[in-house]
């Protein structure tokens, strides 16, 4: 999976706003999570997250798969939770060392909330972008055009490589080598032969995309133009204004302790 | 008067011992369509990155000699300038391939170029149609075939309109079929829009007949150019320079050896070998009767 290969080829509302909505509503979003804890309105925003992500015409099972990559991460957080909070009145599960309690089951559910709408976010972005609107968005957001393309490749290529890693390490297996047995130490050590290779691989990748990028007059000209430039419609207008007034104001709410489950 | 002038040049990679090139000279001329052939470590793709300014001033070494594109050193452009001039398509077209859709692959390097975005369009829609991939236009170059990704790579360099197009090893992906199809339109680009064409290939059987000019290049070095019968004087030669020669030359020296068809008929290419086996048919035909 990489960047090239999330974006969803449809032409959806969700597609045709401006990219600068999207970066900034995933942005937003991110630093919301650090902030918000309330576990309602964690749960609304993500409801209202996966109704947007699956306008934009991603199919569920293409989209889950995606998703768990990151709810495996937030299910790890609430089982492991325990084991650090056993704070609270209302005991749900009592194993001397594994202490359940209604109230920091709900903080890590919050907690695993937050992950799911941060990548939320990202998902509903990166679904609806095409790479250049990103990129494009991006740089009129302030971003050199350097790094934005930099960010793009690397967005699109390090997902090929670990792609090519499995490929390697099968390629490995199949000749018997043994990459997963023995303990933590000698499992890093077997891994060595897999990652060499991957990295001589990355390394000859990247000298064909700078060639490339060179032959194609990457920097052959000091101002660069656009095939198809974006623009800022009132739609896309109004939705800034809100995500900007909105999030802070929910934070805000929140902190003072003024939305209450 | 050539648009690209190769003078005496050698050049050695870094931390390598043997030199890549040794002492190349080469014209390349307008409209021109020239084959490039050699075997493995032959040098061409180093010669194709030369062609296209990667070498000296993307790709480091010790450089000899004179580089001159279209009238200037190659040293005075500016990074990714050679690109108005010479485009390139590289080996590999998976690493050249880098956005979400056809359509921005292809816009991508006349915007580099700074062309205005109405003339970006007409530029993409005319490389997407020479390339016979118009109907791709909307879609994610990784869900295309390996022939497709080939036309693809050609397309985006097609659409910055250079004088000079290099494709290094640009019929590896491709089946009989689509490799016939790309030497067709390559050759139509050469001849009706008088871009010179560079293919740098170890196969040979397929561009062979429609070629003005054959270089051969072996150990970095070039062996001989001329025009496709002069250069390739005997299969036996061509395996000495680790080049497979073309089926129908072996086919055309055996006949010969055998007292089937005289020298001067002697054939390299399909329409050749045709015209020569028909009538060696209608004789034998003509002997029945």
């Amino acid at each position: 999976m990489s960047l090239m290969d999330m974006y969803v080829h449809r032409d959806t509302p969700i597609h045709r706003l401006d990219p600068r909505v999207k970066i900034i509503l995933a942005v937003f979003l991110t630093i919301f999570c650090f902030f918000l804890s309330n576990i309602l309105l964690l749960f609304g925003l993500f409801l209202l997250l996966q109704l947007l992500i699956l306008s934009t015409g991603v199919s569920i099972k293409r989209y889950s798969s995606s998703l768990w990559l990151v709810g495996r991460f937030a299910l790890i957080f609430v089982i492991l939770w325990p084991f650090f909070d056993k704070t609270g009145e209302t005991v749900l599960l009592d194993l001397s060392i594994y202490k359940v309690t209604l109230e920091s089951l709900l903080r890590s559910l919050s907690l695993a909330l937050r992950i799911l709408v941060m990548a939320s976010g990202w998902f509903l972005l990166l679904y609806s972008t095409t790479q250049s609107r990103l990129v494009r968005g991006l740089v009129k957001l302030g971003m050199p055009y350097d790094l934005g393309l930099s960010l793009s490749i690397a967005l699109r290529y390090i997902p090929h490589f670990i792609e090519t890693m499995d490929m390697i390490k099968d390629a490995q297996v199949s000749r018997g080598y043994e990459v997963d047995s023995g303990g933590p130490w000698r499992r890093v050590r077997n891994f060595i032969p897999v990652l060499i290779p991957t990295f001589v691989f990355a390394l000859r990748t990247s000298e064909g995309i700078s060639a490339s990028l060179v032959s194609r007059g990457y920097g052959a000209s000091p101002v660069r133009t656009y095939h198809r430039d974006i623009r800022v419609r009132h739609t896309d207008a109004a939705l800034i204004t809100l995500i900007v007034v909105s999030v802070p104001s929910a934070i805000i709410l929140d902190l003072m302790n003024l939305i209450s489950i | 008067m050539s648009i690209i002038s190769i003078r005496q040049v050698s050049f050695r990679y870094p931390k390598q011992d043997a030199p890549a090139l040794s002492n190349v000279s080469l014209d390349i001329f307008p409209g021109e369509l020239l084959a490039l052939i050699g075997g493995d470590r032959a040098g061409k793709t180093t010669l194709c990155h030369m062609l296209n300014g990667l070498i000296p001033n993307l790709i480091r070494g010790e450089l000899a000699g004179e580089i001159i594109i279209d009238g200037k050193p190659s040293s005075s452009y500016p990074q990714g300038g050679i690109s108005r001039i010479v485009g390139l398509s590289l080996q590999d077209p998976e690493s050249q391939l880098f956005t979400a859709t056809v359509e921005e692959e292809v816009a991508f390097g006349p915007e580099n170029l700074s062309i205005p975005p109405e003339e970006i369009d007409r530029r993409v829609t005319w490389a997407l149609e020479v390339m016979g991939i118009e109907n791709l236009r909307k879609k994610s170059p990784s869900a295309l075939s390996g022939g497709q990704k080939q036309r693809l790579a050609i397309a985006s360099v097609l659409s910055m309109l250079p004088k000079v197009i290099v494709l290094d090893e640009p019929l590896g992906m491709l089946d009989p079929r689509g490799r016939r199809d790309l030497i067709e339109i390559l050759s139509r680009l050469a001849k009706e829009k008088g871009i010179s064409v560079v293919i740098s290939e170890s196969r040979i059987d397929e561009f062979i007949e429609i070629c003005d000019r054959v270089a051969i290049m072996h150990n970095g070095s070039l062996i001989s150019s001329g025009s496709p019968s002069d250069a390739i004087a005997s299969s036996d030669t061509l395996k000495t320079y680790g080049i497979e020669p073309p089926r129908l030359q072996i086919l055309s020296e055996l006949m010969i050896s055998e007292n089937l068809i005289s020298q001067k008929q002697s054939f390299l290419g399909e329409r050749r070998a045709n015209e020569v086996l028909k009538s060696l048919i209608d004789r034998e035909k003509g002997g029945v009767v």
